[in-house]
């Protein structure tokens, strides 16, 4: 990067899914735009020794995982503590309702199809936000188990709903592209 | 990594992902996770889709605008970029290796401070609020404005940047002036009190100085303003009609009929009366408010007229 200008570009075109990669762990959207403004700023302070031109993503994510893992371990033992409810609400809508909500029926839809077993431990993680160690105990199974369930749980989803996200994700793009140019 | 690749998107990788995404991985895991990042662009959107389904996010929407969010990064930026200006001002020439010196074990020091005492580098402040900073200076916010003040305040430099309306009663220190960025204009101060009124969306800022000197460099009209105790400053118009008044002066009155003081302490401090007492209109008064911050002129209104005035709210007081 070698202005501001090119950075504000990869600001623009990236801040979206970082705030909802962020989200993931933080689930509370003004904690996850806090925690993508940091990783943003520690970005800007080292451009001129930083080179993340081959996958700019691939930095910001693994920048905002590691953001939020510290976070959480400061702040407590467990992530999502801080539900959205919570939050004013006044802020700008900046994404499709339509696109989530497709997404999510879909998935709503695949998870039905998962093997009981797995369906089960799938949702202690995603719906109770467990982690694997407690699922464990509370089904008496292993972690390993339990590890083996989500990725054959997340094996089929992803192959059911990649489809969409595809087309969701080409849409994203078109749509910073619009508004670039506007 | 040579496993990972053989089995892309195998039930293996895609339950390490979930770990990672867990944050339960060891220390060796998530740099297995990382490697497998920066091989391919699009492993990036993988473990991205994958966060979505794991974290339910489809579920509510996310509500936050890229616009903002990138002005409030401007501003976290510029305010770093301002205190390491200032800090070379302060070195000569001569001293270049003892201010080397000096700014390692600054440096050093900050480093260690932030990693024992501090998680972020701004401190945000927001209105409605009324605080001191560190170097005694007292700030009230008016609703909706913010204040973002780095953790270094004062100690090298005195730099903070505003959005918003505000009341500043600046601590003396002539060696470190006070500075307020705000988006066009900057604010350069030494030991003084003083109000910002900014409406950005109708080009209006105002300035009023109660106390001491203040610098303003307009960068939009390129023009820079000095104000002294009494003056003010008001900036209307476009860009390039740019009104200049100082309205102090508008605050002497001679035999002047209420309804017109009242207009004009309106004007000048932006303010709003509700006036349940017309009859009152027609007296006339001759009065000197122009050396007196709102409160006090309120005051000595109403023990001249004998009228009570009651602040309802931000802006707005009841003459009754």
């Amino acid at each position: 990067m070698k202005n501001q200008i090119e950075f504000e570009q990869l600001f623009r075109s990236h801040y979206a899914d970082c705030v909802r990669f962020a989200y993931s762990f933080m689930k509370n959207t003004a904690d996850a735009e806090e925690v993508v403004q940091d990783v943003f700023l520690k970005l800007w302070e080292k451009k001129a020794t930083i080179d993340i031109q081959t996958s700019p993503k691939a930095y910001l994510f693994t920048a905002i995982r590691n953001k939020a893992y510290e976070y959480h371990r400061k702040k407590t033992s467990s992530p999502g503590m801080l539900p959205e409810e919570y939050l004013p609400g006044n802020l700008s809508v900046n994404e499709s309702h339509i696109e989530n909500k497709q997404l999510e029926t879909s998935l709503q839809e695949a998870i039905t199809t998962l093997p009981e077993k797995c369906r089960e431990v799938f949702l202690l993680s995603r719906d109770q936000q467990l982690k694997h160690r407690q699922i464990a105990e509370q089904l008496n199974i292993s972690v390993k188990t339990v590890e083996n369930h989500i990725g054959k749980a997340l094996k089929i989803l992803y192959s059911s709903i990649e489809h969409l996200l595809l087309i969701i994700i080409s849409f994203i793009h078109v749509g910073v592209l619009i508004h670039f140019f506007i | 990594m040579q496993h990972i690749e053989s089995i892309y998107l195998s039930e293996d990788l895609l339950a390490l992902l979930a770990k990672y995404l867990a944050m339960e991985t060891s220390a060796d895991e998530n740099q297995e996770v990382e490697e497998w990042l920066k091989q391919k662009p699009g492993n990036a959107s993988v473990l991205f889709n994958i966060s979505r389904i794991i974290s339910g996010s489809g579920k509510k929407e996310l509500e936050f605008n890229t616009n903002d969010a990138w002005k409030k990064f401007e501003q976290r930026i510029n305010i770093k970029a301002e205190s390491k200006v200032v800090r070379l001002n302060y070195s000569g020439k001569q001293k270049i290796w003892w201010a080397a010196a000096c700014a390692i074990i600054i440096l050093a020091a900050a480093i260690l401070y932030k990693f024992i005492y501090s998680d972020n580098d701004i401190k945000n402040y927001k209105g409605l609020a009324a605080f001191q900073l560190k170097d005694g200076t007292k700030v009230k916010l008016q609703k909706d404005a913010e204040l973002l003040v780095a953790n270094n305040y004062n100690d090298e430099s005195r730099i903070v940047q505003l959005r918003g309306n505000g009341f500043f009663e600046i601590a003396k220190d002539s060696a470190k002036p006070f500075i307020i960025n705000m988006n066009d204009r900057k604010l350069t101060v030494l030991g003084t009190a003083f109000s910002i009124i900014q409406e950005p969306s109708n080009n209006y800022f105002n300035v009023k100085v109660t106390e001491g000197v203040v610098k303003i460099d307009d960068s939009l009209n390129n023009k820079v303003y000095k104000l002294i105790a009494g003056q003010e400053l008001s900036l209307s118009g476009t860009d390039k009609k740019i009104e200049v008044f100082s309205a102090f002066e508008k605050l002497k009155f001679a035999n002047t009929g209420f309804s017109d003081i009242l207009n004009t302490i309106e004007k000048v401090y932006r303010i709003k009366f509700v006036n349940e007492l017309p009859a009152q209109n027609k007296a006339s008064y001759t009065i000197d408010l122009s050396s007196e911050p709102l409160d006090k002129a309120l005051e000595t209104i109403s023990t001249l007229t004998g009228i009570t005035i009651e602040h309802i709210n931000d802006s707005t007081y009841r003459i009754r």
